[in-house]
């Protein structure tokens, strides 16, 4: 059973937090919010097609949890609604990749919201190889670490499962290994992907 | 760390503004170890992001599954609301046919037949024509009944109250109790309180006011 949040400050706190409470959090984003008949409604109604739906949203959540997580949520809106932006743009900007310009008006708009933050990048193959490769070379404990975080766990949590101090430790721990990654790729520069040198 | 570690972390991270990052990218893109440091610290934290973006989506994979499975269990909850409904009109479709069959004309005139309340009442009936046109009733010859309710009776004083009730079963039977002509003859007991059939119109007025009967087919 979902947690039951109260308004949007809650849900961002659940976000930000971690663990099973992100996981109810986007239960009630994903699932109960009834954003994604809203994103299919537009979707069907500006001509799309309905099996983009799941993909969209997916792609929209994420961009939109990463925004979550990194404070680019400015409040000026519901949740919802932010969400429902995203996924509007990016599925304008999804056509705009597709050399289709019916909707050639709307995409001009979609040059001025620069507050969403929205990545459009959409990462190739050969990326996603070099990306998984650097992965690989992160030490057992920092693959456990960004493992448990991404699959929802807390700190809290992550530091009770590796046997860290406390929650803070768990914090750093992650952020060192971040920048043990960035300077495994400065020594080793065979490493750094492509589409950084273009 | 140093200053400018600070600044390039604060720069990923988009926590510069617009013309401080303008002026710290022109400055990374004129020193060569700046530049390997800032994209060695980009391409470590967009590597994070990559992973955490891969496992949220498969969390997410296992939400819209999950949402999918509810929806394809849903016509099931469709098919038992439509079977709720039916089996609703049914009952309500049986309902009025028993409160047809019930309490329509012909069996509220039934119900309350001049035979049974006249065994009720222990009253005997001497007369010839009245006993004819009560039988008539009975045999459904209502046209007769009528004729034989017409002529007089020999104790015309004794059967007067009798034939009344009598006409009012075979207007209840041929005219419906909608009629003006029943509703004449009703009302006429209903006003007399001495009437002897003034306490049985009473009860079928009674069943003539139920709610029900406006889904009866009167006649």
């Amino acid at each position: 059973m979902s947690v039951n949040f109260k308004n949007d400050e809650e849900l961002i706190r659940a976000l930000e937090f971690g663990g099973k409470l992100r996981e109810d959090a986007m239960v009630h984003i994903f699932i109960e919010s009834g954003i994604k008949k809203r994103i299919a409604n537009y979707i069907s109604y500006k001509g799309g097609q309905f099996e983009d739906v799941n993909d969209i949203l997916m792609e929209s959540f994420l961009i939109f949890d990463h925004n979550i997580r990194y404070h680019k949520f400015k409040k000026q809106c519901s949740l919802s609604t932010y969400l429902f932006s995203i996924a509007k743009l990016y599925w304008l900007g999804k056509i705009r990749e597709d050399n289709k310009t019916k909707y050639y008006d709307e995409m001009d708009a979609l040059d001025g919201i620069e507050n969403l933050n929205a990545e459009w990048k959409i990462i190739n193959d050969e990326t996603k190889i070099e990306f998984n490769n650097l992965l690989d070379t992160l030490s057992k404990k920092c693959k456990q670490i960004l493992k448990y975080w991404s699959l929802s766990l807390g700190y809290k949590e992550i530091a009770r499962e590796l046997d860290l101090k406390n929650e803070a430790t768990a914090r750093k721990q992650k952020h060192l290994c971040q920048k043990k990654l960035a300077e495994h790729v400065r020594n080793n520069p065979q490493l750094m992907p492509t589409i950084y040198y273009e | 760390m140093n200053n400018w570690e600070v600044e390039i972390d604060k720069l990923i991270a988009g926590e510069l503004t617009e013309s401080e990052a303008n002026e710290l990218m022109e400055k990374i893109n004129a020193d060569p170890s700046l530049k390997k440091f800032y994209l060695s610290e980009k391409a470590s934290k967009e590597v994070f992001e990559y992973q955490i973006r891969n496992d949220t989506r498969a969390l997410m994979a296992k939400l819209l599954e999950k949402e999918q499975k509810q929806s394809k269990e849903s016509p099931k909850s469709t098919i038992l609301y439509f079977t709720g409904i039916a089996a609703s009109l049914l009952i309500l479709i049986v309902s009025v046919v028993t409160i047809n069959l019930s309490h329509s004309d012909t069996a509220l005139a039934d119900e309350f037949n001049i035979n049974v309340i006249a065994s009720r009442n222990g009253a005997t009936f001497s007369d010839s024509n009245f006993t004819q046109a009560l039988k008539a009733y009975f045999l459904n010859d209502f046209k007769t009944a009528k004729e034989k309710l017409a002529l007089p009776a020999e104790e015309e004083s004794l059967v007067v109250e009798y034939k009344d009730w009598l006409s009012l079963m075979i207007l209840l039977k041929t005219e419906g109790s909608d009629s003006m002509e029943f509703q004449n003859q009703f009302q006429a007991i209903l006003n007399d309180e001495n009437h002897e059939f003034y306490i049985q119109a009473v009860k079928l007025n009674k069943e003539l006011q139920l709610f029900w009967r406006n889904f009866v087919v009167r006649k």
